[in-house]
């Protein structure tokens, strides 16, 4: 049963006791308003007009004392028509009566009627007495006298009758009524029970129905959830056998459908994890992600395989490569050491010399710096003998102003004597002596005077050389200073030297270990690349070709030289269109080994049916020995073999 | 300087100027004074000789004529420097040690001092007259009255220099004034 179905039986019970509900109801409410009319159109009228009919005859009666007591004959005419009306009120009032009037009452109505008609006879005495009053002024206060006793008399009587009779109609009518009241309540309450009740009914059907077929919908559901969960969380073998067939079992099944497919996939997935990648995906639709995906992956997968296999070889013969050089760097680097260690010891040497070179140099320093300072020293001496000398000179020039003074006084005296004739004879020989010691006196000064000029020249000479020679001293001692700092400059930059050589000791000492690590390291790279191979030959990539081995074939073994030239003549002759067609289509390379070497081609054309074609084979079954010299090509004709399948 | 013990000859034979030394000319041997100017040795009679002097700075004379240099002062007496040398042809002296010769002349009742530039002051020597040798002739006009005679001696031949003719005769015409 579906759900559809349910909901739509649900629908049609309450729709049902909905239809039944409301028709209880018309009838109950349409017999309740029976009642109600009943009560309102008979039993009230039937209550009222008494009540009315008496208030007409309480009029008449009134209007009856006017007449009596008005003075005017126009009033009691009035009075007497306001009477006669009242009359025919009460007459219709009492016909209506009559038409609701219950047979119980015919008893009362009787009294009325005869009351009523007493009342009009004596109306008929009343109208005369007052107007033999109105007529009579004489005989009004008898007449009026008269009247009040008929009124209060016979008239009040028959009033009071046909008023207790009316009082007695009303009574009855009244207490009919209530009986009708009660009645109708019963009704209702009865109607309203049932109204009730089979609303209940509905209510409970409607609810039950509800619960019912939630509870049908949440369960189904709620089950569909767990597998459609189970099926995300990849659980291939998830129960999807619905319970019941309706939309929530459709669901089910097609989550069954789509879990069957999902776990098709997987199967593809784990072949591929098992290495094998020659599983055909097809994708189920052109909107199929995942097989989509699926089939780009293992496509993918192949070439790279196929990549990954080429160059896991090459990755192992570079890694022999990187160990030769990780050997030969390890030779250099122990050659690099022993070479380190002797420009250590040369530089020990070196650093001791110049250490040696720095004392001389600071010696000479010191020494240099003693010879400036002496030769300052002497540059003084010599100023001061100069200026000794110069001295001397003007001095002498003293002694020769003096010389030549005293011979111009020896001229003088000479003269004197002369002038003295005989008796100054003894002078003028004084004179002349004094002249002439003047005379040599002047000349030793001269001669001394010569001498200490030589000696001054001589001396400045001696002193501007030496002069011109502290500049240069000065320079040597700073030059030397010079020498002495870079002389120490020196032995410290040959102690860095020292230093950095046995620093690059060190470091070559490393480099060495580095090498001999990197060897290690590299042997076991090449260990590894063989296990990287290894690994690799698990996949098999397609046509039945293990991806490994052919990479590995290609690598390691190269097609040797022979093969390639029997293929490169099998392909030369092969084209050219030999005169046995059949043979040479069918066996070429029976037919290059022909033209190789014809003295074994008969031996060999004896077995070609026997052997398949092939040049290793029958190269190295057979042991063909191939005249490889007779016809050489050149490298740019070979042509290669075609590729048997 | 050699030894000066020659006989004293007067070589002069005149006495015009009326020196007091005139007086006793033949007691002492004629003692003449050798200088040089330029090249040549002048000899003059040492009588007329008052002093020898160091150059000393001369003062030039206002308006005074060619051959008058100028003023020395001389102890507090101003004495004329007169250029010898121009006055009988010779070079003038400009050496540094140059001497000036002062001479005296008899002037009246007192004596005027002149002075002259001497290249070199040679010495005082006595003289005789057998020593004088006449000034050579020329065979010309040339008047030659300031020169008394030569003398050998060992500097060089001297021209003995009549001192009193060449400074004093102002007036008369000079050795070179030719009419």
């Amino acid at each position: 049963m579906t759900i559809k179905s349910k909901l739509l039986a649900a629908f049609a019970v309450l729709l049902l006791l909905l239809a039944v509900l409301t028709g209880i109801a018309v009838t109950r409410f349409a017999q309740f308003n029976t009642a109600l009319q009943r009560i309102v159109d008979e039993s009230a009228e039937a209550a009222l007009l008494p009540v009315s009919m008496e208030a007409e005859l309480a009029e008449l009666a009134a209007t009856q004392l006017r007449q009596a007591v008005l003075p005017g004959a126009a009033a009691v005419q009035a009075a007497h028509e306001r009477i006669l009306q009242h009359r025919a009120t009460l007459k219709r009032l009492e016909d209506k009566l009559a038409t609701v009037a219950k047979p119980s009452d015919a008893a009362d109505l009787a009294e009325f009627d005869t009351a009523l008609a007493k009342i009009v006879a004596l109306e008929k005495q009343l109208h005369e007495n007052a107007l033999t009053g109105a007529q009579d002024r004489s005989r009004r206060d008898q007449m009026r006298t008269r009247s009040v006793l008929l009124l209060l008399g016979p008239v009040a009587e028959a009033v009071q009758s046909a008023q207790g009779a009316l009082n007695r109609v009303a009574e009855r009518h009244r207490a009919i009524m209530t009986d009708e009241k009660v009645r109708a309540e019963a009704l209702y309450r009865r109607g309203l029970t049932i109204v009730l009740g089979a609303a209940a009914l509905a209510l409970l059907i409607g609810a039950g129905g509800a619960l019912w077929i939630s509870g049908a919908i949440t369960r189904g559901l709620r089950r569909a959830g767990r597998v459609a969960q189970e099926v995300a969380s990849g659980n291939p073998n998830v129960d999807c056998t619905p319970e019941r067939r309706d939309e929530i079992g459709d669901l089910l099944d097609t989550i069954g459908e789509m879990n069957a497919r999902l776990s098709d996939m997987a199967r593809a997935a784990d072949m591929i994890s098992a290495g094998d990648l020659t599983v055909d995906v097809r994708p189920r639709s052109a909107e199929d992600q995942l097989g989509l995906s699926l089939q780009r992956m293992v496509a993918r997968l192949r070439s790279v395989m196929t990549e990954v296999c080429t160059n896991a070889a090459s990755v192992a013969e570079s890694a022999i490569a990187v160990n030769d050089t990780a050997e030969r760097l390890q030779a250099g680097s122990t050659q690099q050491a022993s070479a380190a260690e002797e420009a250590s010891a040369a530089m020990e040497e070196m650093s001791s010399n110049i250490r040696h070179s720095t004392e001389n140099a600071a010696q000479t320093e010191k020494i240099a710096t003693q010879a400036s300072a002496e030769a300052r020293d002497s540059g003084e001496a010599v100023a001061k003998a100069v200026d000794a000398m110069r001295t001397i000179a003007e001095k002498i020039l003293i002694v020769q102003e003096i010389a030549r003074q005293t011979d111009l006084l020896a001229l003088n005296a000479a003269v004197e004597a002369a002038r003295a004739g005989s008796h100054g004879k003894g002078f003028a020989v004084v004179a002349s002596e004094v002249r002439k010691l003047a005379e040599r006196s002047r000349n030793a000064a001269t001669e001394i005077g010569q001498l200490s000029s030589e000696t001054l020249s001589v001396s400045e000479i001696a002193g501007r050389k030496l002069t011109d020679l502290l500049p240069s001293i000065q320079r040597t001692s700073d030059l030397v200073r010079e020498i002495s700092a870079a002389t120490r400059e020196q032995s410290i930059g040959a102690d860095q030297i020292n230093t950095a050589i046995q620093e690059l000791d060190a470091v070559i000492q490393q480099n060495a270990s580095s090498a001999t690590t990197t060897a290690e390291v590299s042997r076991s790279l090449a260990d590894q690349s063989t296990e990287l191979r290894a690994s690799i030959a698990h996949y098999r990539i397609g046509r039945g070709d293990a991806a490994a081995p052919s990479g590995s074939a290609a690598a390691a073994s190269p097609p040797s030289k022979p093969a390639a030239k029997a293929a490169a003549k099998q392909g030369r002759s092969t084209p050219s269109g030999s005169s046995k067609p059949g043979t040479a289509d069918a066996k070429p390379a029976s037919s290059a080994k022909r033209k190789a070497s014809p003295a074994t081609s008969r031996a060999e054309t004896s077995e070609q049916p026997s052997t398949p074609p092939g040049p290793r084979h029958g190269a190295t079954e057979k042991g063909y020995a191939l005249d490889l010299l007779s016809e050489d090509i050149p490298d740019s004709e070979f042509e290669p073999m075609p590729r048997a399948s | 300087m050699t030894e000066m013990r020659e006989a004293v000859l007067d070589p002069f034979g005149f006495d015009e100027g009326g020196g007091d030394d005139g007086g006793e000319e033949d007691s002492p041997p004629p003692t003449v004074l050798t200088f040089t100017l330029g090249a040549q040795i002048f000899a003059v009679d040492v009588h007329r000789v008052q002093e020898i002097l160091d150059r000393t700075a001369i003062s030039p004379l206002p308006n005074a004529p060619h051959d008058v240099l100028g003023m020395i002062d001389l102890r507090g007496q101003g004495i004329a420097i007169v250029d010898l040398a121009s006055r009988i042809g010779a070079p003038t002296a400009n050496n540094a040690d140059a001497r000036i010769i002062v001479f005296e002349f008899p002037n009246g009742d007192h004596s005027t001092s002149l002075g002259v530039l001497a290249e070199k002051v040679l010495r005082v020597r006595e003289m005789s007259d057998k020593d004088v040798e006449p000034v050579p002739e020329t065979l010309s006009d040339w008047r030659c009255d300031v020169a008394g005679g030569m003398i050998r001696t060992e500097d060089g031949i001297a021209m003995i220099l009549e001192i009193d003719r060449i400074l004093c005769d102002a007036g008369r015409p000079g050795p070179f004034d030719f009419d």
